[in-house]
Formats: structure tokens, sequence, C-alpha cells
């Protein structure tokens, strides 16, 4: 990938997050614990312990299955775990596995934990503008114009000023997901959630994504995203978390997961991975 | 030919019964289709079994079992009551099931951006899921409606006097049988004409015609799903059987 | 219970039309949809106009059509040998699609590596095309079977004693006439219920045989039969 290697300065850059009311003091934006899910009689994730800090960029690296999407999906609650609590900016929103909120407010903090999927999931039978203004009007009760203009701003900062009003179908996927990135940009989110966002996506076409993704971590936005994209894991976290059976194996800085991991089993998947690159 | 003017004096009376069963079966079809799709599962069975009643027994028995039964509750409905009641609700069952594999050839993925987005279930589903599964819904709708107008003929068994009561009528009276059916058969064939024709208008998505930009790429895919059944074969019916080259 | 149990030579007679009509239908509609398919364009046209036919006309009308109609050409049919006419020549038009697209459907490498085996031209659709393209549209036809046998309820009007005719009988001697006809519906209800999960249990098999087999395979998966959806 040609993103620049070195880890740069957090400034402000071409994708502008939303600005920040007010700064949630010493407090993490996104904390899990003891958080478990089970589908049925299959357990896919027990014990997890996890913190975003503010402006902080995790990645989730894991074999597949290991239950990377399950974990982001249940953070913000398209999946609901089975056990254990789950905070987002300072708001409990689920208790010994039970949702708090009701589903009226549900719908508010929704909007606030953006969500970008491995396919896209682009509106196909609306314009890219359509696509990034919809929520805005519905959701955030902004008005039509307002909400156009955002989304045209929205679009030129990912590149895409001059695709508007061109249908999803008539997009590549590099184009789609920095639709789908502005799409959820426009809710001014605190957190961003990302799965696999490069996976479905031409290998020379992925690059356009990550540099939207590395100038929006640059702004200080706080994301967690699952990737297998190593290097460019490297580059963006500050914290990298390996994921198996389930179970956060081992975490800490890039340097020390991928220069010197501890545990046997995320020495395998490292290695496996590099072996795949030959 | 003096007979053909006959016959085409009653298309009226099969073109009425079938519109109004075809939109009372499109009204009941809605919260049918509502119940069939239910989180409650006891709703969920009942739709289902309403459904697969109506699908699993031939019209026309249905049509003697509604014509006798209201006579046994005491009302004495007039055969043409008795058809459109039958027709209406049997279309219902089936216009159920055309909504519901409409609604849910619309990925998943689609309610859960919107899920993610914050938007509520019910603007998801008129924003989003709506739209996508038009085509879908029309297209399956089209060709019930073909279906239907066929199955008006069977309404000549309990005494409406349509198209095919005034056909036989006239082969008792001596006219050439081979000549009437077979001209009786292209009416309904030419009837069915103009409402694959309006179903093909009223499907066509709003977009289809939008020009691309000048620096557009070439399509990657056609934005809509072929019209997909969970189990195309069930319950399924002659109307359900199409293909491209009709 | 009496009222289903009275209904029982009916049942067999509609079994009987339903079995014959299959059987000159099914074949029928596999010849038919090889016409589809054939270059010649008079041959195409005439298979197209019949299937329109078959496909346009309702029921009642192509029934009447071979009942009342045929005789004026010297053809006297039983009515029992009129509906299995009629509606060997409906199922005929409907299947003729179905066989059509999948015989269309078989990757067109399997008759080339046939061919580069030598095999003959005949030799090559029975051993090689045929059979997958088959495989592919049984719970379909399964499925359609279904119709063929609510399409045998006709048979009441040209005086059949099936299922619909017998009932209609015995309720107008007995003025049980909704009993019967309840009892004579449920029967069909059953029939059909039972033949549809038939063809969902096959379905499904022959789906979970596919993905297995893709599985694994150690090469690249070759192509297998992809049956395109007659839906
Ligand atoms: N809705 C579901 N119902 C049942 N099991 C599920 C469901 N979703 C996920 N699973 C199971 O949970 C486990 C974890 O799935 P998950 O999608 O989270 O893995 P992943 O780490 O994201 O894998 P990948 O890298 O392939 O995306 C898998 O074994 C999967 O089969
Ligand atoms: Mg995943």
């Amino acid at each position: 990938m040609n993103v620049s290697m070195e880890k740069q300065p957090r400034m402000t850059e071409t994708v502008q997050s939303a600005p920040r009311g007010q700064e949630a003091a010493e407090q993490p934006a996104v904390q899990v614990s003891n958080l478990g899910k089970s589908f049925g009689a299959v357990e896919v994730l027990r014990d997890i312990e996890l913190e975003i800090s503010t402006g902080e960029v995790i990645t989730l690296i894991g074999p597949s299955g290991s239950g990377k999407s399950t974990l982001i999906r249940c953070m913000n609650l398209l999946e609901t775990p089975s056990s254990g609590t789950l905070q987002v900016m300072g708001e409990t929103l689920v208790q010994d596995g039970k949702i708090l909120p009701k589903r009226s407010q549900l719908q508010e903090f929704r909007a606030k934990v953006g969500m970008v999927f491995q396919s896209f999931n682009l509106f196909p039978h609306l314009s890219a503008l359509e696509n990034i203004s919809l929520a805005q009007v519905h959701t955030l009760g902004r008005r039509r114009a307002e909400a156009d203009e955002r989304s045209a701003q929205l679009l030129d900062s990912v590149g895409l000023g001059q695709r508007m009003n061109h249908m999803p179908a008539h997009l590549s996927g590099g184009q789609q997901q920095r639709v789908a990135i502005a799409r959820a940009l426009a809710m001014d989110p605190d957190v961003m959630l990302f799965d696999e966002p490069t996976s479905a996506i031409d290998p020379e076409l992925r690059v356009e994504v990550l540099k939207v993704m590395r100038d929006l971590a640059q702004s200080g936005m706080t994301m967690a995203i699952v990737t297998h994209e190593l290097k460019f894991a490297r580059m963006i976290s500050d914290q990298v978390l390996f994921l198996a059976d389930g179970t956060i194996v081992e975490r800490g800085t890039p340097d020390e997961l991928f220069g010197a991991p501890q545990h046997e089993r995320t020495h395998q998947f490292l290695a496996a991975i590099e072996e795949t690159k030959l | 030919m003096i007979w053909l003017t006959d016959v085409l004096a009653v298309i009226p009376i099969s073109l009425f019964i079938w519109a109004v069963s075809l939109v009372l079966g499109a009204v009941v079809a809605v919260p049918t289709a509502g119940a069939r799709m239910s989180q409650l599962r006891p709703v969920r069975i009942l739709a289902a079994v309403y459904i697969e009643i109506f699908r699993g027994i031939p019209t026309l028995v249905w049509l003697f079992v509604i014509f006798f039964g209201l006579r046994t509750f005491g009302l004495s409905p007039t055969a043409l009551v008795s058809a459109i009641l039958t027709l209406g609700i049997a279309s219902s069952a089936y216009i159920a099931e055309t909504y519901r594999s409409g609604l849910s050839s619309v990925p998943i993925q689609q309610r859960e951006a919107t899920t993610a987005l914050g938007l509520s279930p019910r603007l998801s589903l008129i924003k989003i899921v709506l739209p996508q599964a038009k085509p879908i819904i029309f297209a399956g709708l089209g060709s019930y409606a073909i279906h239907l107008l066929k199955e008006t003929a069977l309404t000549s068994l309990i005494g409406v006097v349509e198209m095919m009561t005034v056909a036989n009528y006239l082969v008792e009276r001596g006219a050439n049988g081979l000549t009437v059916f077979f001209v009786t058969g292209v009416i309904y064939m030419l009837l069915c004409l103009p409402i694959a024709g309006a179903v093909r208008l009223l499907g066509r998505s709003r977009r289809q015609n939008r020009p691309a930009g000048p620096d557009s790429l070439t399509p990657l895919s056609t934005p809509t799903a072929p019209p997909e059944c969970a189990a195309p074969w069930h319950g399924m019916r002659w109307h359900e059987c199409n293909s491209s080259s009709t | 219970m009496q009222f289903i149990l009275d209904l029982m030579p009916g049942l067999a007679t509609t079994f009987g039309l339903w079995l014959l009509i299959l059987l000159i239908g099914l074949p029928g509609g596999l010849a038919l949809g090889y016409l589809l398919g054939l270059g010649s364009r008079t041959l195409r046209v005439l298979g197209l106009v019949i299937v329109n036919i078959a496909r346009g006309f309702p029921g009642l009308v192509t029934l009447y059509f071979v009942y009342s109609g045929l005789p004026e050409l010297g053809v006297f049919l039983t009515n029992f040998q009129a509906v299995v006419a009629a509606f060997a020549f409906t199922t005929m038009g409907y299947t003729a699609e179905i066989f059509h697209s999948a015989i269309h459907s078989v990757p067109r490498a399997q008759t080339e590596a046939a061919t580069a085996l030598g095999l003959k031209a005949w030799k090559i659709q029975v051993k090689v095309v045929l059979p997958q393209a088959i495989r592919s549209v049984v719970p379909t036809l399964l499925g359609f079977t279904v119709i063929v046998l609510q399409a045998t309820a006709l048979g009441y009007s040209v005086g059949v004693r099936e299922l619909t005719g017998l009932s209609y009988n015995l309720g107008s001697i007995s003025f049980q006439a909704l009993s019967y006809m309840l009892a004579a519906g449920l029967i069909y209800l059953v029939l059909c219920v039972v033949i549809s999960q038939l063809a969902d249990w096959m379905q499904s098999r022959s789906a979970g045989k596919r993905v297995k087999r893709v599985k694994h395979s150690p090469r690249k998966s070759h192509p297998t039969t992809t049956p395109t959806p007659v839906a």
C-alpha cells in the first residue's frame, strides 16, 4: 500500500470529523467490559474487555470466524450482547446483557456511532448525494438544503465532489466505500466503526479508501477498525487487539504486537499472513 | 361470426370481476404479508396457514365452498358476489407471498445500514426497502394479475354470466365449438397484453433513465436483483412459471 | 370423516388424471423445449406459438376446446380423455420453458469436453446434457405437479367424477354440499402440502450436495450446473 508509513502527527486534514462538543474528560469513548455474545448455543465472544479513549484508533485483527465482526457490531448494537456492559460516550447502553435505552433513544445513539460495512451497503436507488443526505434529514432533522450542502462538502473531502449525482452502481468499489464513509460522517458521529472496509475492493483501489481513513484518524476521530491490512493497521493504530476464538488473546501498541508478539497464537497468525504474501 | 359480438359484450363483466378481486386481494394482502413477517411466532404461523390453505386448494373448490358456505349461513349471495369474494380472498394469499418475496429480496444489509444511521424502522421501510422491492413486487403482481384474469373463467361454473358462459351457450345453440372456444381463448390472451404492458410501465424504476455522468464508469451491476423466490415451486401456480420468452 | 371416505373413488380418478397428464405432458414438454432451442426458424416459431397458446388460454377454455371443439374435426374424446389431453397440452407449454432454460444452463464446456472425447452428438445430449439439465429442474417440476393436481379439479366441468366432481354430485344428492366440498378441499390441501414439502426437501438436499462438492474439490471449482431460477 502506498499510504505513507510513518505515523504522522495528528492534525486537521481534508476530512473533518465533527466538532466535538464537550470533550468527555478522561472518560473513554467506548468501554466494553466482560462482554459475551452467543448465537443460540454457540458462544462467539467471551470476556471481552476493551476501552477506546477519545481520539484513539484501535484495530482488531484475527483469523476468520474469531468474532471480529460480531464484536464491532455489538458496539453499535447491530448485535445485542448476551452479557456484560457497554458504554459509549459515557452513556451505559448495555448492562448485564440488557439494552437500557428505549427504542427511540437507541436511534439517536446509533446516529452517534458511524458504521462502515465491508459491502458498502449504499442505497442503490439513491444517488451518492441522496445517500448521504437521507439520514441527516430524517434522523437529525436537518433541512434538505442544509443536508445537501453538508453532503456535497463531505463528498468533496473524500475526493468525490464530481460524482454527487452518480448512482452507486456507476461507482467503483473504492468510490462506493468513500461515499459510505461520508454517509456515516454526515451524522457527526463520536465514534466510527469499520468492518473490513477494504476487503471487497480491488487491491489497486484500496489505497484511496485507506487514505481517507488515515486523514480521518489524523483529524482526531475515535475509530475502531477490523482489517486484514496489517501494514495499514500498524501505521494508523494506537492500539492493536488480536482476537482468536472469541477472546482478545493479545493487545498492545502496533510495535509491540507486530514487532514482538508474546503469544504463540499471535505469532502463528502473523506468520501465516506473512506466508500468503510470498 | 355474428356470435362474436355476444362474447365481446360480456368482456366488461370479466374485467369487473378481475379488477375488483385484484384490488381486494392487493389490499387484504398487506396485513397478511405483515402478519406473515411478524416478530410474533403465533401470528406468523397463523398467516402461513391462511396462505397455505388458499394456495393448496384449487380455486374451483373455493368457489363452491364459499358459494355453498354463505348459503349455509342463511345468506343468499349472487354468483357474482361469491365469485368476487372467492377470487379476492384467494388473491390476497398469493399477493401476500408476492409482497413478502419482494421485501425479502432486499438484502438484510440495507436494513442494517439504515439502523446504523439511526433511521426508524418505518422510514427504513418507506425510503429504502420499498423502493428497492417495488420492481420485484410489480413483476409478481403483474403475472398474478394475468393469472387472475384467466381464473375469472372459472366463475362461469357457478353461474356468473361472463365470457365462458356465453361461449358455452353459443356452442350449445349450434355454433362451431372449435372456433368459438379458440377465439375466446385468444380474447383472454389479448386482454392480458395491456396488463403486461401496464405492469412493465409501473414497475419501471424512477431512476432507470437517469443519464450517467460523462466520467462515469461502466455500470458494475444492475441495481435491481432478479426476482428471487425463497422456494419458487412451493405452492407455485401457473402464473409463477414465467420465463424470458413470453 | 365419512365424507372423506365417500370421496375415495374420486381421489383415485384425480390421481389417474394427474399421472396420465404428467406422463404425457412432461416428455412432451421436453420435446417442445428442444424445439425451442433448435436452429430452424420455422420450428422455433411453431414451438413458440404452441407455448403461448398453452400458457395464454385459461385452463377451462383449453378443456372446452378439446372436449366440445375437437369433435368438429372428427376427434371424439371421452370426458376423461379430454381432461388428460387438455392439461397434458398445458403442461407441455409450461414445462417446455423450464426444460428449455435448463438445457441452456448446462455449460457449453460440458458439450465441448464430450465432443473432444469423440462422442456422437446425440449421445452427448442423452448422456451428458440431459441428465444434468433434468437433475437441475426436478424440484421445480415436482412443484409443478401440484399445479397439475389442482388443475384436474376442472374435470368437474366436463362431468368427470374426480374429487371435485364427485363431491359436487354427492353433495347435491345428500344436501351436504358444503361438507363434501370442504372434505375435498382438505384432501387437496394435504396432497399439495406433502408434494411441496417433498420438493423443498429435495431442493435443500441437492443444494447441500452442491456446496459440499465444491468445498472438497481441491482444484478450482470445475463448472457445475447452476440451474437458473425459472420464476
Ligand atoms: N447471526 C449469526 N448466527 C449464528 N452464528 C453467527 C452469526 N454471526 C456470526 N456467527 C458466528 O460467529 C462466529 C464469529 O463470526 P464473525 O463474523 O464475528 O467472525 P469474523 O472474525 O468477523 O470473521 P471474518 O474475518 O470471516 O469476517 C463465526 O463462527 C460465525 O459463524
Ligand atoms: Mg467479519
